[in-house]
């Protein structure tokens, strides 16, 4: 009769019960591949398989006389909807239970709605127990306590007793618990309540319980169901006193209890009778006990319903007195499951949960739910000692206790779960699981048996707590026993992604790594074997290392963590997650990391918080995982370069992979291609929703600071991801790049010190450090720090530019060669080029300027870097405005613009063609860049103004002693423009770290003022920029200002330098108040003098042929010499070197 | 009325299986009085928690009823089998008759748990006699099984006993039983609800 099918159905069935609850789904769906019946089928059952744990569980025999005896359990009268008992409406029904009907009514006299509890008709019927229901209803409504459910009233109806109560609007905690795990699903699915929350309500029940104690009643009946959480989250507790209100006779067929032969529910007829305390042993049963002294436990009647037994204490099952140590147990089974979600003495019947609850005690807390903080799992523990002397001995002790439990919790002291002190035995269990359901290939066996070993011997020896926020961990490689390389380095950098949600762990960095191993003479890419990671562990004042292995399992596969503690050796803890399929593989990982978060040490709440599955946080393809993970290792070990094909590889894997274009779009930026970043960093953004916390910020503020140029925002972000993540470096790194933008370099420098403090090795701290501290021209401190990072053997193109830099401040040439040398056919090549060829303009020597800007764009361009190059090419026509070939910056910035799009590169075509007479040119770009940029504070703030501040000035740029008034109407309007940069003026504009594009809009009103003839104004400009010779580094500017400096003395001196003056000009408003009618100031005079001679200094070999120059030796023609002057100042020399 | 010596059940029993139907006519009052022993022992003292006390006897009801000591070891299995029939059988008349007579064609209820809680189950015995002859036509084993433990009162290895199968097997047929059970008695017969709060 039994079919083939049924036998498979039945096979699958049980072996789907074997499976994690989460699994299951999977294991049927491959089980039953190609058989969608058989898997209905299966699936049909297995989803009444929570249901049916009660079901059938009291033989037939007890559900027929139940049947018999229920009518009497219902009220005597059943009120209907609408229908007014006493002065109470009937509204609706709110539920039913043993202990009668409880309707939601509203009193009529006074309006409000209110629960009626109609008792039950046995109840009814028994003047006794009526006698002492409105005693006890009177004493429970006299507590009249916040936390205990208000009796406001009783009466009777037609001979049917009823209680009237507060309604309250909310779930009782047996409801909340069973949403969370389901009637009796495994503790698996149920979610614990946090130990913020679990203490919280656990105080205020603790704290109801001391003020029905202290008024001398006992609940006798705290359970799941009578804890009321309302929508407040206030708690509740409900029936007070009820529970001792049902009939005093005690029991009452003969002999019942006396003998108890052979329990058949037992199994193995073992009697119980011994736990069961003899009453009055044959005494017939409705012997004089009408009236109760409570005094005699012959009489006492705990008053417990059926099914609460789960929650009895020893002495009430035992019927013997109670007292309030009995409901502090209770409450302590109450805690249990509430942390569990498992009840605390589990049985199919009463039977077997009152010999539990007797004899035995409840498996702990941890074993359920390892994130279980020790202190809890103590207090559930006292509270369910068997013996009363050894429990607490009061509702106010108990809250003591847990008071300390929130406080600890609050304060974010280590809750270090009790589960990560005894595993052990679990894993075991779990490992012999595992080995009883699959055929395990022997390798597999003997990773499983070893890790569990290991633990096991391990933790004997452990003592301490895993982890503090204060330790960091070393991520060892992972042991793939698969054959699949595809793991290789993936799992690594997953787990990596899982852990680093975490703002409690703190996981050593890839590059902090490869440094590590550099100092171990070992190479950079070496991998990390126990002993390797727990050297490096060492060597990095680390405190524990986190090994994972994976191994296949048929078509399974077993993932494997192990943290290991690196001076003891001792196991922190392990945890052991198989996957069906290699596609489950990240999420098993991702899981398994989340369980170790709490087994380090890690608070729950933080845990709930920053929890984002790496399989959709991340990515869920491996393959671009490992992509990813390759690209992550290159990037640590050779760089920027290196790094990027192995990202484009991964997002064209996963284009869901929002962290790689990230990564991507900064990358580009690093590699001065920013406009090819541009859209990665917009994708990254799009897709930020799917991410983890943690790789939001990086993408936000990427984007921020990157895309939109949205600078404030990128602040807000980055300080708010320092407050979520104080130790992630990136946060701090990114404001010490910002803050200097913003000309706030000091907070710049602060923020790269604590980048540094936090990762010594971190090339990129180094390099801003190095680069605020040159703009601030802090040389020794910024030669310090560079020295610092190339002892350690830190190096990047910013390092070789910043190291240009300083040498160019000290003037040391020979350095400067010797860098530009070392970095031929090298990554930097380019970059040291592009340093070279200003430095030599700043002197003047414009033709080899332009040799060296040609050569930097070729290299550029041979490493494919058009963006890059074409910037260049724009700075360059920058330079021939500035020295005013203004055919050749037209012409510069015009092929700059041919070679492809960038903001940088437009921004700066867009101010050499508006300093070379092509205003329309300027505009139309400063039209484009708004339109493209509308919130870019650096381009709104800082170079717009400054590009249509040039184009007010137009040609007009001559030192003028008495301009037109036409000129002087344009003048006043580009200072006019130039107005908002001044906060930002003297700031980095730009993160493109490689350009020397510094002052321009200090040096354009320097311009305006001098050509408005307001000398002593415009020597303020220029003496302002060559205060900043840190700021301007090689920017040619930086010697063109002593030039500015001196035609503004001029000007002040009352000189008419430009030549053009003739005789009955209108004088300028500064001329006619002052130096038209005077001869020339001798001290301004001088300081012109002086000024134009340092700039001749400056440009001492400079191209002779250079219009600025030509145009400044005329001048310094007219300058009359000072009487007293000293005469040493040689006029230039006419002839190149 | 002066209940039965277990010996005297037992001969009944005998007789029944023998094909005595005189002997049911007999036994079906000793197993009413039983249940009404039972019940009265609810009513009164259902809620005033004698839980164990409910339990045992149970026990012991179907221990008067069934006494497998009275009878010597190579008969047990197969008394037990009778027993266990012929508990299903008056019981579940029991419940049809009770349930015609008190309310209509209704299920009666049967509250699995306790006090205010507005989810209980119920069960009804005549929905799942009906479900268990279901199951019997798909695997008889499974539905032998569980006459013996709900009806018959009996233990997984008194069923192994009977069934000369491993304890291990009558609890994989109990598991498996259980839910087919559960799930042709809703899909039929509604007999297992949930209350809803209204």
């Amino acid at each position: 009769m039994q079919s083939e099918r049924w036998n498979k159905v039945e096979e699958l069935y049980h072996s789907a019960l074997e499976q994690d609850e989460a699994r299951r789904g999977e294991f049927l769906q491959k089980a039953c591949a190609g058989d969608p019946e058989l898997l209905r089928e299966v699936e049909s059952l297995l989803a009444y398989e929570k249901h049916s744990e009660n079901f059938m569980e009291s033989p037939a025999m007890e559900v027929a006389a139940k049947v018999l005896s229920n009518g009497e359990t219902r009220p005597l009268y059943e009120p209907v909807v609408g229908q007014t008992v006493s002065h109470y409406r009937i509204l609706a029904k709110l539920g039913e239970g043993g202990m009668g009907v409880v309707y939601k009514a509203e009193d009529v006299r006074l309006g409000r709605a209110v629960a009626v509890k109609f008792l039950p008709q046995r109840l009814a019927k028994d003047q006794q127990a009526l006698e002492r229901f409105q005693r006890e209803a009177r004493a429970a409504s006299a507590l009249n306590h916040p936390h205990i459910c208000t009796i406001h009233d009783i009466g009777a109806h037609e001979g049917q007793p009823f209680i009237v109560m507060e309604l309250l609007r909310g779930h009782t905690l047996k409801e909340l618990i069973q949403i969370g795990h389901g009637t009796d699903a495994p503790a698996s699915r149920f979610a614990p309540f946090s130990t913020d929350r679990l203490s919280e309500l656990a105080i205020q029940i603790t704290n109801a319980l001391d003020a029905a104690h202290s008024n001398g009643i006992i609940h006798r009946d705290v359970k799941p169901a009578n804890i009321f959480i309302t929508e407040s989250g206030q708690v509740k507790l409900l029936d007070f006193g009820l529970a001792k209100l049902m009939p005093a006779r005690s029991v009452g067929i003969p002999g019942a209890r006396a003998e108890l032969p052979g329990s058949r529910f037992q199994g193995e007829g073992q009697s119980t009778a011994g736990d069961v305390r003899g009453d009055s042993g044959g005494t017939p049963a409705l012997s004089g006990a009408l009236t109760p002294p409570v005094d005699s436990r012959s009489f006492t009647d705990p008053g417990i319903t059926m099914g609460t037994v789960s929650y009895m204490s020893p002495e009430q099952a035992r019927d013997e007195e109670l007292d309030v140590r009995s409901d502090l147990f209770s409450f302590g089974a109450v805690l249990y499951e509430m942390t569990t979600g498992r009840q605390a003495f589990p049985g199919g019947n009463t039977v077997i949960v009152l010999s539990a609850l007797l004899s035995q005690a409840p498996v702990p807390p941890s074993d359920l739910n390892p994130k279980v903080p020790p202190e809890l799992e103590r207090i559930i523990s006292k509270a369910l000692e068997k013996d009363r002397d050894m429990r607490y001995q009061s509702a106010a002790e108990m809250r003591a206790d847990l008071k300390r439990l929130r406080r600890d919790t609050d304060s974010g002291k280590s809750m270090t779960p009790a589960g990560a002190r005894r595993d052990s035995a679990k894993e075991r269990a779990h490992s012999t699981r595992l080995a009883k359901t699959w055929m395990l290939s022997l390798g597999v066996l003997a990773l499983v048996a070893a890790v569990a070993l290991t633990a096991y011997l391990r933790r004997r020896h452990r003592s301490s707590y895993p982890l503090t926020a204060q330790d960091s961990i070393v991520l060892a490689d992972f042991t793939n026993t698969t054959g699949e390389k595809v793991f290789d380095d993936t799992l690594k950098q997953a787990l990596r992604a899982q852990l680093e949600q975490s703002p409690f762990l703190n996981a050593l960095s890839e590059e902090r790594v490869s440094q590590t191993l550099g100092y171990m003479g070992r190479p950079r890419d070496t991998r990390l074997t126990e002993g390797m990671a727990r050297e490096v562990c060492l060597r990095t004042g680390s405190t524990a290392m986190l090994l994972g292995s994976i191994a296949s399992l048929g078509s399974h596969y077993v993932v494997s963590l192990n943290a290991v503690n690196c001076q003891s050796g001792d196991s922190l803890g392990t945890e052991l997650v198989e996957a069906d399929s290699r596609e489950h593989v990240l999420r098993a990982l991702g899981e398994a990391a989340t369980k170790m978060r709490a087994r380090l040490g890690e608070s729950l709440a933080s845990i709930q918080k920053y929890d984002a599955p790496v399989d959709q946080a991340t990515t869920a393809s491996l393959e671009a995982l490992q992509a990813y993970s390759l690209a992550i290792k290159k990037l640590s070990t050779e760089g920027d370069a290196a790094s990027l094909p192995f990202l484009t590889q991964a997002t064209e894997l996963d284009p869901q992979f929002a962290v790689a274009y990230a990564l991507l779009g900064n990358l580009y930026a690093n590699l001065n291609q920013p406009t090819r970043g541009m859209e990665p960093i917009k994708r990254a953004y799009e897709l930020r929703g799917r991410v983890s916390q943690r790789e939001r910020f990086y993408i936000e503020s990427t984007y921020y600071s990157r895309y939109t140029g949205e600078l404030e925002k990128a602040v807000e972000v980055c300080e708010l991801w320092k407050q979520t993540y104080p130790r992630d470096v990136t946060a701090y790194v990114w404001l010490g790049n910002i803050y200097p933008i913003l000309g706030r370099y000091e907070k710049g420098l602060e923020e790269s010190r604590e980048a540094l403090r936090l990762q010594p090795n971190r090339v990129t701290s180094y390099a801003s450090l190095a680069n605020t501290e040159l703009i601030l021209n802090h040389l020794e401190d910024a030669r310090q720090i560079l020295s610092q990072a190339q002892a350690r053997g830190l190096t990047s193109p910013a390092m070789q530019v910043f190291l240009y830099r300083l040498a160019f401040l000290r003037g040391d040439l020979a350095e400067m060669q010797r860098l530009v040398a070392a970095a031929a056919g090298q990554l930097a090549e380019d970059h040291l080029l592009a340093q070279e060829a200003d430095s030599e303009a700043y002197h003047g020597r414009l033709a080899k300027a332009r040799e060296l800007t040609r050569r930097t764009i070729d290299s550029a361009l041979r490493e494919g870097r058009v963006e890059a190059a074409g910037t260049f090419r724009a700075a360059a026509a920058l330079r021939e405005a500035a020295f005013g070939n203004q055919e050749q910056a037209r012409r510069e910035a015009k092929a700059a613009l041919a070679m492809t799009n960038g903001q940088m590169l437009q921004t700066l075509a867009a101010l050499a063609l508006a300093r070379a007479g092509d205003g329309a040119g300027a505009s139309g770009l400063a039209r484009d860049l708004h339109q493209q940029e509308p919130w870019d504070t650096l381009q709104n703030a800082y170079w717009l103004p400054t590009i249509r501040a040039w184009v007010a000035l137009g040609h007009n740029v001559m030192p003028s002693i008495n301009p037109s008034s036409s000129a002087l109407k344009a003048d006043a309007a580009a200072i006019e423009l130039l107005e908002p940069v001044r906060p930002f003026e003297l700031g980095l504009p730009t993160l493109y770290w490689v350009l020397n594009v510094t002052t321009c809009p200090v040096e354009a009103r320097g311009e305006a003022y001098l050509a408005m003839g307001r000398g002593a104004e415009a020597a303020a400009e220029f003496q302002k920029i060559i205060d900043h010779p840190g700021l301007v580094g090689t920017f040619p500017i930086g010697a063109l200002a002593r030039l500015g400096l001196g035609r503004a003395y001029a000007l002040q001196a009352g000189v008419d330098i430009s030549g053009e003056t003739k005789p009955g000009a209108r004088p300028s408003a500064e001329m006619a108040g002052d130096n038209a009618r005077r001869a020339p100031l001798p001290e301004a005079l001088a300081k012109a003098r002086s000024a134009y001679q340092d700039f001749f200094a400056l440009w001492n070999d400079a191209d002779p042929d250079i219009p600025i120059l030509k145009q400044a030796k005329a001048e310094y023609a007219r300058l009359p010499i000072a009487p007293g002057a000293s005469l040493r100042a040689k006029p230039p020399r006419s002839g190149s070197k | 009325m002066t209940p039965p010596t277990p010996h005297e059940v037992t001969q009944l029993l005998r007789a029944w299986s023998d094909g005595h139907q005189e002997a049911l006519e007999k036994l079906i009052p000793l197993v009413y009085d039983e249940l009404h022993r039972l019940a009265r022992h609810y009513m009164s003292h259902e809620r005033s928690g004698h839980i164990l006390q409910t339990s045992a006897l149970v026990n012991e009801a179907y221990l008067r009823l069934v006494d497998a000591r009275q009878v010597n070891w190579q008969n047990r299995a197969h008394f037990y089998a009778i027993s266990a029939g012929l508990m299903r059988r008056i019981l579940v008349d029991f419940a049809r008759t009770y349930q015609s007579q008190k309310r209509g064609a209704g299920v009666l209820p049967v509250s699995l748990d306790e006090g205010l809680d507005v989810k209980e189950e119920r069960l009804d015995l005549a929905a799942l006699d009906d479900a268990l002859k279901a199951l019997a036509a798909l695997d008889a084993r499974k539905s032998r099984v569980v006459e013996l433990r709900f009806f018959g009162g009996m233990s997984i290895e008194e069923a192994a006993e009977v069934l000369k199968v491993s304890p291990e097997t009558v609890k994989r047929d109990w598991k498996l039983a259980k839910v087919w059970l559960l799930r042709e008695m809703s899909g039929k017969q509604d007999a297992v609800r949930t209350l809803e709060q209204s």
